[in-house]
This record gives structure tokens, C-alpha cells and sequence, in this order.
């Protein structure tokens, strides 16, 4: 799900992204940046979401006659003609399409075909289920390979470290729902500690959230490990050290938030992946959030569901960009500084 | 002549006296394990194309043919299982061994071509992007950034909505969200090379751009696309897996590894090795198109060797 790659090319990407200013000779103030990023992400936000809308609506009128999907298939002319003229198809392609780009917008998508209930409050309702999932997934993800990267980095074991370096390429080769379905045949059915599926108590999130962090995590832990290992050799590791700095604070205060800015760069690249690998866990576990939703509205060709949750999640998807953005600027203090932006060695 | 050549450190070797057997015998110290390390990295692609070009061929079995009263029969290595069907019967009575063999063969012939198709288009985009740069630049980068809001799962959707599950739909959504992988890489890959020496060079010799870019950076880019290429193989093999589970990629009455594992994911109390088996199919085959990457890239660029 995560997208698959963690060769070189991906990695060196990755420290490209976390150089501050390149080539620049000041950087711009940090409030400049914050509006910069800021304002960057709603332009994004405008373009994703009239792209999303547009693409759907393509689709819609490739298919033909939308209603043919949802009604039965023995309805008459009559109804057929009467749900078209209620729905607005028979109106000019144009205007339709104007009607539906602004209604992307303005978070205005009509009542849920299925059951007479506003789309965007559906996909609404189902939405705290799934941020639950996704930011449990994420918090596991980052604390735990952090936690794994530092403690492979500053040991002196080759094992460690190799797994490390090991274990996201077996990962990737595995799809997340087979795992979550092992984790399940495992866990639920042989040792009969967890539940298997549904949402009813905490110790179900348990298996959901594991299965969603373990890609991500095994990929911070190794992005984590490799970038302490080559900043250690760095030039400001090498004066703390002449300092008499003990080497657990040069570890943390010094090496640890430099090696942090690519892991920074890989959740914000791979926020659409966390949410589409939400979709697949919660209906491998049967969460009810908004992937199972938009799934079965997928297969009833519910198309205002499946609009209000593509808007959504591109939302989604782009908050976690501009959070990513801001903690960049808090961690990297080099960002921070206007005027001494001469770009600093990153190793 | 009879000096013994000095070895300095592993292979190193200063040369002396005439190439005769202390020579060889240094010189063939590094050789077996570069040949273990590429079987050990080219088995596994192997394998799984034995099992999805060979195997539909030559599996006795039929993949589709049901057999209420052979079902949910275990593999051999269990008990109650039998060489008859090697990876046992699912819920229907149908062969596993001969499914996974026609999965594969359809993931295969799929994977391959999003992945060409992706790299087609992303390629073109990134050498645009980056060796034209300006107002291209940025509404190619513009157009990178709003797709990377809109994952493959939410396209599967959207497709299955509209124009329904087919295989084509399958390889053209693909290759919809595919292309910007291609298209990233690229585009920084020339950004650096438009500004190598030998860039500089051409161009103060007089050489116009399209000469630059066909004859001095493509050559030079072919290395990092091929092995992207190969990992993207693998990445759409694993994406079109999930769509199909998920019930968004292939048809559901097509034979296929995602449809398998949610069949098996269904008897998990049961049967549990449809699931496990189906699955272990998936990971060879991305772990085989990884690991041929790693061996290609090693092969390309010396530096790594």
C-alpha cells in the first residue's frame, strides 16, 4: 500500500527534500514561510479538489446513463426519466459540469442516492472512526521506528542494524491485507487474544493499527538508522563530541532531530498512502470508517458518497502536508534563522 | 621472476611476474560470492515467472473446474492432503496450485504493462520537467502534487463507480496514479545532470537542447529508470492485488491473487491456507522484481559493486 520504494534513488530524495533553502543565500523569515506553505497548500487544495471533481464527472458521463447502476434493472421509462430530471442529467453537459466542480468545492453533494441523507454527512459520520485508526497507526509508526532506529543506530550490534535495514525490504514485498489477515488468523482465531474485527472495544484497534504502522514504521526505523549513522560522522557530531558532550545528549538534542527531517519528508509524501492503507485494514477488520463506506458505495455506485469521500480525503491528505511543513519549520531551526541560510552540510 | 604478487587488501593485488596460477588464484577469490548473490537475487523472479508463464501450461489441473466433494482439502503437507492437489482445494473444490499459477499469470501480464505504461508517460513528464524547467516545470510538479493527494485506492473507487471493474480500467487507473513515481525521480535525476560538466561542455560546443537531452542526459538517466521500472513492476503487482481484494481491480469472477485471498480470508476458521498460500504468492513475486531491481542496479553502476 505504502508506496513500495525504499531503494537509493527514493532515500536520496528524501535528504534532497530536507536541505532548507537550497542554493539560496537567506532563507525567507519563518512567519513568510509559514504563509508561503500555507497558501501554497490551499492553491493545492483548489486545484486537487476541481481535478477530483472533474475526473469523476468525466467518468460519470463516460458510463453512459448513471442511473443505470443504482436503479433496478426493471424500472420503468417513466421513473427512469423522472430520477434523471430530479437528479439534473437532462440539463447541458456545461452547466452540469459547473454545477458539479462548484458543489465539489463547497462541500454541497446532494443527498446519498441509497438512503436520503446528505453525502458529506455520511462520509462525516463515518470520518472520527477512521482518524482514530489513522492517527493511532501513524503515532505507533513514528514513535516506534524512531525508537528502533536510535536504538539500532547506537548499538554496537551488526544484527540489529541489518534487520533494520532488512526487514522494510521483506515488508514492502508484503501486501498489507495479507498481513492483517495473518495478524488476525494469528492472534483472533489461534490465540483467541484480540478480536477479529468491528470496533466495539479499544483491543480492537489493536490489530488494525499494528497492520497499518508496520510498513511505515519499518521504514522510519530504517530511514531513522541509516541518517544517524552517516550524521554521527558529521562535523557537528564530531564538536559536541570535543565539547565533552555525553554521547547519549549528542544522540538525541543533536543528531536525532537532523535525522528526523527525512522521516518528516516521507509521511508528508506518503500521506494519500496512509489513508488508501486505512481503506484496506478497515475492511480486512471491518472497521467502520470511511474506506468501508466508500467501498460499498463504490460497488451501489452511490456517486455523491463516493465524490463527498474523494473530496475528503484529498483534504485529508493535504493537512497532513501542511502540518508536516510547519513541524518542519519548529524542528529545523536552520529554516528558522533569516539571513543565515547558507545551506549547512548534511553530513 | 618467481615474486609472489604482494596482496595489499582484499583483491587488491599489485601486479608482478607472469599472469600464472597466483594470479588466478586471486583474482578468483570474489567470484563465488557474486555468483551465489546473484542466484540468490535472480531464484526468486525466476520462480515466479516458472509459476505464471509455465505453470497455467503445464498444471493438469483446472483452475476453474469445481468439486463439491473435494473441498477445502488441505495442502500435501497437512494431514488429509494429497500430491493431487499439491496446495489443496478452496471452498468450491477448485485446485489452489492451478489458481495461483493463472493469478499470477494475469497480476503478471497487468504489472508489467502499468508498469511500462507509467513509465512511458512519467519519464516524458520528468525530463520535461526538469530539463525545460520554468512554467512546464511548474505545472508538471503542480500536477505531481495534486495526484499524490489522491491515492490508488480513492481512483479504484471512483473507476469501479463509473465505468466498472475490467482489466483495462485496472492497467489505465494504474497508470493514472503510477506516473508521477517516474516522474519525481526523473525530473531531479536531470535537474543534477543539467548541470554536470559535460553538459556545460555540449552546450558550449554549440549543441542545441534536443541533442543535449536525447544524447548526453537520456543515456545517462537509462540506468535509474530501468531499475525504477523494475521496483514499480513489483509496487503494481502489490496495488492491483489490494484493489482486486478489496473488490475495486479485476472483475470478481476472474481467476486472481487478490480475489484468493479474500475467498480465503472468508474461510480463515477453516481453511486457513488459501489465504496463506495466495499471499505467498504475492510476496514472491515483489520480492522477486525487488531483488532483480537490486541485482540490475548493481549490475548498471559500478560504484555499488
Amino acid at each position: 500500500m505504502w508506496s513500495g520504494m525504499v531503494g537509493n534513488v527514493v532515500e536520496d530524495e528524501f535528504l534532497i527534500h530536507s536541505v532548507p533553502c537550497q542554493n539560496h543565500q537567506w532563507c525567507p523569515s519563518p512567519r513568510a514561510q509559514m504563509l508561503a506553505s500555507i497558501s501554497k497548500r490551499i492553491v493545492q487544495m483548489i486545484l486537487t479538489l476541481v481535478l477530483a471533481s472533474s475526473v469523476i464527472f468525466v467518468l460519470i458521463h463516460l458510463s453512459g446513463d448513471p442511473t443505470q447502476g443504482f436503479m433496478p434493472a426493471g424500472a420503468s421509462p417513466e421513473v427512469r426519466d423522472a430520477t434523471r430530471a430530479r437528479l439534473g442529467l437532462d440539463d447541458p453537459l456545461a452547466e452540469q459540469y459547473i454545477r458539479f466542480v462548484v458543489n465539489g468545492l463547497t462541500g454541497n453533494f446532494g443527498d446519498s442516492w441509497r438512503d436520503r441523507q446528505p453525502a458529506l454527512d455520511a462520509v462525516l459520520d463515518r470520518l472520527p472512526a477512521t482518524m482514530l485508526l489513522a492517527g493511532t497507526s501513524l503515532a505507533v509508526a513514528v514513535v516506534g521506528g524512531t525508537l528502533i532506529g536510535v536504538i539500532s543506530a547506537s548499538s554496537r550490534s551488526n544484527l540489529l542494524l541489518n534487520a533494520v535495514k532488512v526487514i522494510p525490504v521483506v515488508g514492502q514485498a508484503v501486501p498489507t491485507f495479507w498481513l492483517g489477515a495473518m495478524l488476525m488468523l494469528l492472534f483472533a482465531v489461534r490465540l483467541g487474544w484480540l478480536p477479529s474485527s468491528g470496533n466495539a472495544t479499544l483491543s480492537a484497534l489493536v490489530l488494525p493499527a499494528l497492520t497499518l504502522a508496520s510498513q511505515p514504521g519499518s521504514i522510519i526505523a530504517r530511514l531513522i538508522s541509516t541518517g544517524m549513522r552517516d550524521l554521527g560522522r558529521s562535523d557537528f557530531a564530531r564538536t559536541a563530541e570535543s565539547k565533552g558532550l555525553a554521547a547519549a545528549t549528542i544522540s538525541v538534542r543533536h543528531i536525532l532531530p537532523n535525522a528526523v527531517l527525512p522521516v518528516l519528508a516521507y509521511v508528508g509524501l506518503q500521506a494519500g498512502f496512509l489513508i488508501g492503507g486505512a481503506v484496506v485494514v478497515e475492511s480486512v477488520f471491518a472497521w467502520p470508517g470511511i474506506g468501508r463506506l466508500a467501498l460499498q458505495s463504490a460497488v451501489q455506485r452511490d456517486l455523491p458518497v463516493i465524490h463527498a469521500f474523494v473530496v475528503v480525503t484529498a483534504i485529508g491528505v493535504i493537512v497532513i502536508n501542511l502540518l508536516v511543513d510547519i513541524l518542519r519549520l519548529v524542528i529545523d531551526p536552520r529554516q528558522r534563522t533569516p539571513g543565515s541560510g547558507v545551506v549547512v552540510a548534511n553530513g | 621472476m618467481a615474486e609472489h604478487p604482494v596482496s595489499l587488501s582484499s583483491g587488491a593485488v599489485i601486479k608482478s611476474g607472469v599472469p600464472g596460477s597466483d594470479r588466478n588464484r586471486v583474482f578468483r577469490n570474489p567470484r563465488p560470492k557474486v555468483a551465489r548473490r546473484t542466484l540468490g537475487q535472480l531464484s526468486l523472479i525466476v520462480l515466479f515467472l516458472l509459476l505464471a508463464l509455465v505453470g497455467p501450461l503445464v498444471i493438469p489441473m483446472s483452475p476453474t473446474s469445481q468439486n463439491l466433494a473435494g473441498r477445502l482439502l488441505p495442502p500435501f503437507w497437512l494431514e488429509g492432503g494429497s500430491w493431487g492437489h499439491p496446495f489443496g482445494t478452496d471452498g468450491l473444490g477448485r485446485d489452489l496450485l492451478a489458481r495461483i499459477a493463472v493469478g499470477s499469470r494475469s497480476s503478471l501480464i497487468i504489472s508489467v504493462m502499468a508498469a511500462a505504461g507509467s513509465g512511458l508517460i512519467g519519464v516524458t513528464a520528468g525530463i520535461l520537467a526538469g530539463f525545460l524547467g520554468g512554467l512546464t516545470d511548474r505545472i508538471i510538479t503542480m500536477l505531481v502534487e495534486t495526484l499524490l493527494a489522491v491515492p490508488f485506492i480513492t481512483v479504484g473507487i471512483v473507476v469501479t463507480a463509473t465505468i466498472g471493474q475490467s482489466a483495462t480500467n485496472l492497467v489505465l487507473l494504474l497508470i493514472f496514479s503510477g506516473w508521477i513515481t517516474h516522474a519525481r525521480i526523473v525530473r531531479l535525476q536531470v535537474q543534477s545532470l543539467a548541470r554536470a560538466d559535460f553538459v556545460l561542455a555540449a552546450s558550449a560546443l554549440g549543441a542545441n537542447r534536443l541533442h543535449i537531452a536525447t544524447r548526453h542526459i537520456l543515456p545517462n538517466l537509462a540506468p535509474v529508470i530501468i531499475v525504477v521500472l523494475f521496483q514499480q513492476a513489483g509496487s503494481m503487482l502489490l496495488w492491483s492485488a489490494s484493489l482486486t481484494y478489496l473488490g475495486i481491480g479485476m472483475p470478481v469472477d476472474q481467476v486472481t491473487l487478490g480475489g484468493i485471498i479474500r475467498e480465503g480470508q472468508e474461510l480463515i476458521y477453516t481453511a486457513w491456507w488459501v489465504s496463506v498460500v495466495g499471499g505467498l504468492a504475492i510476496a514472491l513475486a515483489v520480492a522477486g522484481f525487488n531483488l532483480f531491481a537490486d541485482w540490475l542496479q548493481r549490475r548498471i553502476d559500478p560504484t555499488l559493486r
